[in-house]
């Protein structure tokens, strides 16, 4: 039975068990480690100040996923995901063939759907339902959306690789 | 697309972080306490009265030993003598207060900083640095319950405390923000505490959960980093519970009166 807010318990746990893969979240959704690391904390600080307004019909998870999105998209930085991340402190570091750099391009191509999609997949292990509930998406459409963005990435993976 | 191949680009996208910040810096930034019970279930607080009696015993013995220098640690000054690492600096913990970047980092060093003049022991030095992290001033202390390595092996330790404030900028919470950055709260204790309480003068109580030293530090020791909310109050800390495990009482150190400022600590009694 799901409770109809979300006790700073039920946050705390999240956190405590899954910090890891939301800051991954964050990381893969900023670009940047130091942004992504204020994203996670500002994002779960923001879901409790608003925990009230947790309607307790969905997974908590994914409200808090959505909470950390947010944060992240408000430190998006679009110059820095597309070229300039290696000169800026903190940033991802380009391996030695420069495949970082071709695998971050590959998925910024993505719609911000798709792309947000796998994220949430992969990094926190969602269900199809939750995924939906993160991104205010349709459960039935959760499917279509990541097959298709991995269509898509695998077209671009392939299209480097030629 | 294979599985396999998604997985590696996602791995290579965001790789797995060691270092994820700190739960207390959460809290603060939501503007709230963590709060903790102050009742305990009678078999828990039978452990208190135990533990009272344990350390009432060893007063004296504090009390003498810490008679001499400890304040120190909070007005920010070097201490009396020499301080000479004998391990490389380990770095601890980092992240983000109040969105001022921290980090944290830790060494051993010989002899025991704030009592020049005692017994030649080891000591663990903590570092707090704020962003940009210009070089910050090693606050140490040590714990005799600890065994330290052979070098120290023997050592007539004055004092008998399974934990201790080893720094802090308490002050910043009186000021809301002061130039040393938000306030905090660092200390160590022995390794078998795994919840560091933080009791007030007003009855609140903070808690934060320790971390164990890296293995390369080479003390068996847990450490505790707490972050201060703003209250636009005082801060008047009457004493540090560690708590184990299962949430029995293992440590204690407390203030008289109950103020950081101008007070020596002691066991708990």
């Amino acid at each position: 039975m799901r409770s109809k807010s979300a006790s700073l318990e039920a946050i705390e746990r999240v956190y405590r068990t899954k910090a890891g893969g939301f800051l991954r979240l964050a990381l893969a959704t900023t670009g940047n480690v130091e942004r992504a690391r204020d994203a996670l904390q500002e994002g779960f600080a923001r879901a409790i100040r608003s925990r009230d307004t947790f309607r307790g019909t969905g997974s908590i998870e994914a409200w808090l996923a959505r909470c950390v999105l947010n944060a992240a998209r408000d430190s998006y930085d679009p110059v820095e995901l597309n070229g300039d991340a290696e000169s800026t402190e903190g940033s991802f570091e380009l391996s030695s063939d420069g495949s970082r750099s071709i695998v971050r391009e590959a998925i910024m191509q993505l719609p911000r759907r798709q792309r947000e999609a796998v994220f949430l997949r992969y990094y926190l292990d969602l269900d199809y339902r939750a995924i939906g509930e993160a991104l205010g998406m349709e459960t039935g459409t959760v499917s279509a959306t990541l097959h298709a963005a991995k269509a898509a990435l695998a077209e671009t993976l392939q299209e480097v690789e030629r | 697309m294979s599985k396999g191949l998604l997985k590696e680009t996602l791995d290579i996208l965001a790789p797995a972080q060691e270092d994820v910040p700190v739960w207390e810096d959460v809290l603060a930034r939501a503007g709230i306490e963590n709060p903790v019970p102050l009742r305990r279930p009678f078999w828990k607080r039978s452990w208190v009265i135990a533990i009272a009696l344990m350390v009432a015993i060893l007063v004296p013995l504090a009390a003498i030993g810490s008679e001499q220098g400890w304040l120190w640690l909070m007005d920010g000054k070097l201490p009396p003598g020499e301080a000479h690492p004998i391990s490389n600096v380990v770095k601890l913990q980092s992240g983000y207060w109040k969105g001022e970047h921290w980090r944290t980092a830790a060494y051993r060093a010989f002899p025991h900083l704030y009592r020049p003049d005692g017994p030649t022991t080891e000591s663990v030095c903590l570092i707090v640095e704020f962003a940009p992290f210009s070089p910050g001033v090693a606050q140490c202390a040590a714990l005799p319950n600890t065994h330290y390595p052979p070098k120290t092996s023997g050592a007539d330790w004055p004092l008998s405390p399974s934990i201790e404030l080893v720094g802090g900028n308490p002050w910043a919470v009186e000021r809301d923000y002061s130039e040393n950055g938000p306030g905090y709260l660092i200390g160590m204790t022995t390794s078998n505490v795994s919840t560091v309480e933080v009791h007030l003068k007003d009855g609140r109580v903070m808690d934060t959960s320790t971390f164990s030293a890296p293995e390369a530090l080479g003390v068996p020791v847990n450490f505790f980093v707490r972050p201060l909310p703003t209250w636009g109050l005082s801060f008047h800390m009457t004493k540090l519970v560690g708590l184990d495990a299962e949430g029995k009482v293992v440590a204690c150190l407390a203030w008289r009166p109950e103020s950081i400022v101008g007070t020596t600590p002691t066991a708990c009694s």
